[in-house]
């Protein structure tokens, strides 16, 4: 240990005084080595846990000061390796943060500590009709800060938005030490939309220590479909057919037989047997409306050649399908030790052909692929199984998701539509944007934090400092410091 | 020095425009002609409108592409023709607003409260940096998280961190019909405390707006015959013996909110400023106003977000300034003298330049500060 570093983690012990609120042990590094990309691991030097707003500034200035790099940390549940910890650096668990500071009904807004879980917040105004939209899969634990550094998404994006169209200011701390207010509490926004670039900076820009979210109010109607299908394509030419229509749904989601495998083993979710895909289709809004758009809505899924079609009569069949959609994720598990899920997009239209390359790719692989993803908006979600045990399994798997990612590329998609760049796909960035693009976003980095000590190593594709890299074995790995569980 | 005048109509030209000069302003159809510079200041101005044209427009992606200089009425009509239309409602179409324009002063109009503003529909940006080089990001896919959120970022700024010059924009299907109702309030109060009121229930406002004395304007949009039953439920909501009215869907409809937002009732005021806002300050803020008297005119729109303040006089403005700095409130002159485009709490701007700074590394736009 430098003496620098000794200094740096005596002037931490000052700030963070008791035994719970500075841990060093390996025992306490390990419960932080990983995200939920449980493929990778990598212990921190420590992991600092502040209880305050005043902590975290002042935390981050003293990481500022000394040159460590710092990752902030909420629930962990990162699918792309964006919490993963730095090997000379700390973490800073914002769990503590987790309070809810204001709630102004009349101007349906919250203002939150970043670790406020997802779900929580909902539920601290679901009595007055209000809800917080952004739905991850992940609801019940991931926390805002996490949701804010991803820009996250979840099933309703295609007419809500995802996380950035709910967040109207912040309070953050800089990777330097200063701390800055962005965005007003209308949405209205006076100068350069700086929030908007705070969020789904995935942490490299600095930590953001209160967020305003919009509220708004839990539409009063619901209209839920599940169709089945023979075939993947057919499901998705009757999205196609949807979108056609002039009706906007709230959520347009398909599933694959793995998906539906993995649903029904997890939470005993029903599907129509027989089935090669379904389709969830959800129309929302007044009473009035749905009314009308569910007429039109059965006519074009009468006439999309489904063999199958369930609506959902009450509030609880609607729960009971999207409890088995949003379990595909954790479900998987049961079919698979391992997975890795990417979450790629391509344009609506190409949505067919991507997902005949997929099956393709894993034919040619003897991988199983399970497909889940949110149709509306072309975001796929290919859950890659494998045995980490059996012999470079975990790298035959990696280099099948590169392949998908690198199809979502050439067809005009997004390398990532909401789980980040993180760890994970650094290296495709630049399959996205060129050479002058990247050199922006890093000048915006530099101008946030100009050591570069915030989230180090991740998005941008030139590893800057130690850190995994995904194929083969890294120097770290070898050395010992860092290992893929 | 006077400014000279540059007309690109491809990249590669305003590339040129930009190694070529000094110090650099992009224009547009200059609607916003309170965020531009003086006439000798010894800038290369560089005026998009010939960088014009659909780049791509697929409505079963929900998603169309064009450059800066496209106008937004171009673009307007061309999503109509297939039913779909821009959500943030963006302004003053008729003036000749630009696309490149529109976003760099980041402006929605009244009717953007079903989705979201301007900024939650941008997908995709490229810009030319001062160096004359490409920068984008964001990506033609309604859905995205690769990088840095650069569509985002310029929006609102002002032509002074690069020249926006194609942009990818969300769009939606139009909603098939919309209704509105005015209600005269008993009291500002009584209207903002209504209208938060409505906000709050699963209804589809679109635009909800409120005219000093008490005047509130509620539109809402779905299909055509859900709108009278959700009306009557606005209805419902008011006070006893509070008198509405309705406007019904159609032309008259249409044209009376078209007009708001061409800002029709500030064409004989000499500023129009636009102030964010929070609900629970717009009685202040419009008490206050009442002491510029009548030179001064004030339209809560957005669900009570933005205050536009028309002056007749220039030299309120300094008033004005005074009035947001002391209520915290920020504002930006779209239309107004140029020496005091922004007003009232300034602590933005000390931020945004030092992001402005970053991308513009050979400094050739202008600054937000002085
Ligand atoms: C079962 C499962 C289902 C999922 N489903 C979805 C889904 O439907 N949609 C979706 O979008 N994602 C999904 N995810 C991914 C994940 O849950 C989200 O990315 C989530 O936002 C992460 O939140 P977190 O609190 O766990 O953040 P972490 O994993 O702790 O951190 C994520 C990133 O945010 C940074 N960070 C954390 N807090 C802050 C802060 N306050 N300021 C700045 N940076 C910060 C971290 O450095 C890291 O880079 C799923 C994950 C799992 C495991």
């Amino acid at each position: 240990m430098s003496l620098d570093f000794a200094t740096f983690m005596d002037r931490l012990r000052e700030l963070l005084p008791g035994d719970d609120r500075l841990l060093e042990q390996p025992s306490a590094l390990t419960a932080f080595q990983s995200d939920g990309l449980t493929a990778f691991a990598v212990h921190p030097r420590a992991i600092a846990i502040p209880a305050t707003s005043q902590d975290v500034i002042e935390i981050v200035k003293l990481c500022h000061e000394f040159n460590v790099p710092f990752v902030a940390r909420g629930s962990g549940t990162s699918l792309s390796g964006g919490s993963l910890p730095h090997a000379d650096g700390i973490v800073i668990a914002l769990n503590r943060l987790d309070r809810i500071l204001r709630i102004d009904l009349p101007g349906r807004i919250a203002v939150v500590q970043p670790g406020v879980i997802n779900s929580k917040l909902t539920q601290a105004v679901a009595s007055s009709g209000l809800h917080y939209a952004p739905d991850p899969s992940s609801q019940q634990v991931c926390t805002i800060g996490g949701n804010v550094a991803f820009n996250s998404g979840g099933a309703h994006c295609l007419k809500y938005g995802m996380t950035s169209n709910h967040v109207l200011a912040m309070k953050m701390v800089l990777a330097d030490g200063s701390v800055i207010d962005v965005g007003t509490e209308g949405g209205e926004g006076i100068g350069p939309d700086l929030c908007g670039l705070m969020v789904g900076s995935e942490g490299l820009l600095g930590i953001a220590i209160e967020v305003t979210v919009k509220l708004m109010p839990k539409p009063e109607s619901f209209h839920t479909v599940l169709a089945g299908y023979k075939s993947l394509t057919t499901a998705g030419e009757a999205v196609a057919r949807i979108i056609a229509s002039g009706l906007l749904p709230a959520a347009l989601e398909i599933m694959d037989v793995l998906s539906m495998r993995s649903a029904s083993a997890a939470v005993g979710a029903k599907y129509p047997s027989n089935v090669e895909a379904v389709l969830i289709v959800e129309l929302d809004g007044t009473a009035e409306a749905v009314a009308a758009e569910k007429i039109k809505l059965s006519e074009l899924i009468a006439a999309s050649g489904a063999s199958e079609v369930w609506v959902a009569r009450d509030a609880d069949e609607r729960a009971t399908i999207w409890k088995g959609r949003k379990s595909v994720f954790s479900a998987v598990g049961r079919l698979s030790p391992d997975f890795i899920v990417q979450d790629g997009v391509v344009p609506r239209g190409k949505l067919g052909h991507a997902l005949e390359e997929i099956q393709r790719l894993s034919r040619e692989a003897n991988i199983a692929v399970a497909n889940v993803f949110h149709a509306g908006d072309g975001n796929l979600h290919p859950l890659i199984m494998f045995d980490g045990r059996e012999e470079g399994a975990l790298i035959r798997a990696e280099h099948l998701a590169a392949k998908i990612v690198q199809l979502c590329i050439d067809l005009g998609g997004s390398i990532t539509g909401e789980h980040g760049v993180g760890m994970e796909k650094r290296q495709f960035l630049s399959g996205m944007f060129s050479e002058d693009s990247i050199q922006a976003m890093h000048c915006l980095r530099r101008a946030c934090d100009p050591l570069e000590i915030a989230n180090r190593g991740k998005m941008f594709p030139s590893a800057e400092a130690p850190a995994l890299s995904l194929y083969g074995a890294h120097p770290l790995e070898t050395a010992g410091i860092a290992s893929r569980m | 020095m006077p400014n000279l005048i540059v007309q690109p109509t491809t990249f590669a030209e305003i590339a040129e425009a930009c190694m070529a000069s000094e110090r650099l302003l992009p224009v547009g159809a200059q609607t916003k002609s309170g965020l531009l510079a003086e006439d000798a200041a010894d800038l290369s101005i560089i005026d998009m409108r010939g960088h014009n044209g659909i780049v791509n427009y697929d409505p079963s992606e929900f998603l169309v592409s064009a450059k800066a200089g496209t106008t937004i009425a171009q673009l307007a009509q061309i999503l109509a023709a297939e039913g779909q239309y821009l959500p943030f409602d963006p302004v003053l179409a008729d003036h000749g607003a630009t696309l490149g324009g529109s976003i760099a002063s980041g402006v929605s109009g009244p009717c953007r409260l079903l989705y979201g503003g301007l900024r939650d529909f941008m997908l995709e940006v490229q810009m030319c940096n001062g160096e004359g080089r490409e920068v984008r990001g964001g990506g033609k896919v309604v859905k995205n998280a690769a990088g840095f959120d650069l569509p985002k970022l310029l929006v609102g700024s002002y032509g002074r961190m690069g020249i926006i010059t194609e942009a990818t924009l969300k769009v939606f299907p139009q909603p098939p019909g919309t209704l509105t109702v005015r209600v005269n309030a008993s009291s500002l109060r009584a209207a903002v405390d209504i209208g938060m009121k409505l906000l709050a229930l699963p209804l589809p406002i679109s635009a909800l707006e409120i005219e000093p004395p008490q005047t509130l304007l509620i539109r809402l949009a779905g299909p055509l015959d859900s709108l009278a039953g959700m009306a009557d439920r606005i209805t419902a909501q008011l006070p006893v013996r509070q008198a509405a009215q309705r406007m019904e869907p159609g032309a008259d409809e249409t044209q009376f909110w078209y007009e708001r937002s061409e800002f029709a009732w500030a064409d004989d005021y000499a500023a129009l400023v636009r102030v964010a806002i929070a609900h629970h300050q717009c009685v202040d803020l419009t008490q206050r106003l009442t002491q510029l008297g009548d030179a001064c005119q004030c339209v809560l729109s957005c669900g009570a977000s933005v205050a536009w303040i028309a002056l007749r006089e220039l030299d309120d403005q300094v008033a004005l300034d005074q009035v947001l700095s002391e209520l915290t409130l920020a504002g930006v002159a779209l239309r107004g003298p140029k020496s005091l485009r922004f007003l009232g709490d300034r602590r933005w701007v000390a931020p945004a330049d030092r992001i402005r700074h970053s991308l513009d590394t050979s400094s050739k736009y202008l600054k937000f500060g002085t």
